[in-house]
C-alpha cells in the first residue's frame, strides 16, 4: 500500500500519478485514498495473483492495461 | 455514556476492537495514566498509517490504558510507537500487506525487568500483564488509529496469533551471555526497546544434541523452510534461544558472536532445493543484496543477508527448544533504541 501513498505525494505535487494493484488489494487501495480525501481517484486493479506469472505472461498482461495506465495520467 | 450502554459491549462493538474487552477509557483512569509520564500529553507522536491519524502521548496513553497496561508501562508504549514509526520499519506496508507479521518487542534492561516484563517460562504466551498489556497497547493503536483492519485496510490472509500482542524480556538471569541490546553497542543499564516484523514462533525442539554443532544444524534448519520469506528476500529473523540451548553452545565456549555467525553460516539452501517450492523466483534472488547465481543448483542462499538481520536472544523457560521467528517479505527493517522513562 506504499504505492497508494506514492500516488498521494504526487498528485498533491501536481504530478499525474496512478497506482497498479492487483484485485485482492482492492478494499486496502478504496481505505486509503478516502482515508487521503481522494475518493475515486482513479487507479488500475490487475487480477489477481500476479507473482506467479511467467516474464512473458506479465507482458502481455502489461499490454492489456497499459492504455489504462496512461489515461490516468492524462491531465 | 448512560445507564441503558453496556460500556463492554459499545467497545466490543467497533470495527477496531481486537475481539476481547477493553478496559473503559475514562478521565479519571486516563488522569492517572498519564501521570507515569513527564511527557506533555498533548506532544505529537506521529500519524499512525495508514490511516494516518495522529498519535498523541494522550491517544498513546488511552490505548495503553484500553489494553490493560498499568500507569508504569506507558513509557514502554510510548517508547514502542515511536520507534515503530521510523521509516525503515515500514509500519505501512505490514499494516496492508496480505502477510501476518507483527511487531515483535524485544524489550532490554532494568526498568523492563522493574515493570516485570517476562522473558522466562511461557513469555510468549499468556499470563503475564506487561507482556499482554503493551504488546496489545501497540496492536489497539494499529487498528485504531492506523486503521490496520482486516478486510478494511489490512489483506492479511491469516493474521497471526502474534497480533493480538507481542512483547518480551530476555531471560538475563538463565542467559550465558550479555542482551542483545549490549550486543548492540547499549550498556546494560540502558532501557532499549528492539522491535522486528516477525511471525509468530515456529519450534526447533531438540532434546538429542549435546554439543553445539548439531543442535546449530536444527535450529538453522529451522530459519529456512521454502514458504518462508527470509529465503527469498533480504528480512529479519527472530532466534529466541531458550537457555538450555544456549547453555550447550556457552558450555562447549561460544559467545553469542560466535552463535550469531555460525547460524548466518550455516542457515540457508541451495537453489536446486528452493526450486523446487514456496516462493522461489530468479529475479528475486537476483535482488539479493548479496551475490548469487540463481542459475547454479548447488548455490547457497543464505537465510540471513545481513548479519545485523538476526535478532538472536536467550528466552524461555528451561527445556530443549528454540524458537524461530520468520520475517517479512515487503522491507522492513529492524528497529531499536533507548526509550524514555
Amino acid at each position: 500500500m506504499c504505492s497508494v501513498h506514492d500516488t498521494i505525494e504526487f498528485e498533491k505535487l501536481g504530478i499525474p500519478s496512478t497506482t497498479i494493484i492487483t484485485a485482492a488489494f482492492k478494499k486496502a487501495a478504496d481505505f486509503q485514498f478516502r482515508g487521503n480525501g481522494m475518493e475515486g481517484h482513479p487507479y488500475v486493479v490487475l487480477p489477481h495473483p500476479v507473482s506467479n506469472l511467467q516474464p512473458d505472461e506479465m507482458r502481455e498482461l502489461t499490454l492489456q492495461f497499459v492504455d489504462e495506465v496512461a489515461s490516468h495520467l492524462k491531465t | 455514556m448512560n445507564e441503558q450502554v453496556d460500556e463492554f459491549e459499545f467497545f466490543l462493538e467497533k470495527i477496531w476492537s481486537d475481539g476481547f474487552p477493553v478496559v473503559t477509557p475514562t478521565e479519571e483512569r486516563i488522569a492517572r495514566i498519564l501521570g507515569a509520564t513527564k511527557r506533555d500529553p498533548e506532544e505529537v507522536i506521529g500519524p499512525i498509517p495508514p490511516a494516518m491519524e495522529t498519535a498523541t502521548v494522550r491517544d498513546v496513553a488511552v490505548h495503553a490504558l484500553m489494553a490493560g497496561c498499568r500507569p508504569e508501562y506507558l513509557p514502554v508504549v510510548i517508547g514502542a510507537v515511536e520507534l515503530m514509526l521510523r521509516d525503515e520499519f515500514n509500519v505501512n506496508g505490514v499494516q496492508g500487506t496480505m502477510h501476518g507479521v507483527a511487531p515483535m518487542m524485544i524489550v532490554s534492561g532494568p526498568y523492563a525487568a522493574e515493570i516485570g516484563i517476562h522473558g522466562g517460562n511461557g513469555c510468549m504466551g499468556p499470563g503475564f500483564r506487561a507482556n499482554a498489556t503493551i504488546g496489545r497497547a501497540i496492536r489497539l493503536i494499529l487498528t485504531n488509529l492506523g486503521a490496520g483492519i482486516p478486510g478494511v485496510s489490512s489483506m492479511t490472509i491469516f493474521g497471526m496469533p502474534s497480533r493480538y500482542t507481542y512483547c518480551l524480556a530476555e531471560n538475563m538471569e538463565d542467559s550465558p551471555w550479555t542482551s542483545l541490546a549490549v550486543s548492540k553497542g547499549y550498556s546494560a543499564d540502558d532501557d532499549v526497546i528492539t522491535m522486528a516484523m516477525v511471525e509468530s514462533p515456529r519450534f526447533c525442539f531438540d532434546d538429542v544434541s549435546n554439543e553445539p554443532n548439531r543442535l546449530l544444524n536444527g535450529i538453522a534448519d529451522t530459519m529456512t523452510a521454502m514458504g518462508s520469506w527470509n529465503m527469498h528476500t533480504r528480512s529479519d529473523m527472530v532466534v529466541a534461544m531458550g537457555p538450555q540451548h544456549a547453555d550447550i553452545c556457552a558450555n562447549a565456549g561460544m559467545s553469542r558472536a560466535d552463535v550469531h555467525g555460525r547460524l548466518c553460516e550455516i542457515a540457508g539452501r541451495k537453489v536446486g532445493d528452493l526450486k523446487n517450492g514456496g516462493n522461489w523466483r530468479r529475479e528475486r534472488a537476483l535482488a539479493f543484496p548479496i551475490d548469487v547465481d540463481p542459475d547454479d543448483d548447488d548455490f547457497f542462499i543464505p537465510a540471513i543477508k545481513d548479519p545485523e538481520d538476526l535478532q538472536l536472544i536467550v528466552a524461555g523457560g528451561w527445556g530443549p527448544c528454540t524458537a524461530v521467528c520468520h520475517g517479512w517479505s515487503g522491507g522492513s527493517r529492524a528497529v531499536h533504541g533507548r526509550y524514555q522513562v
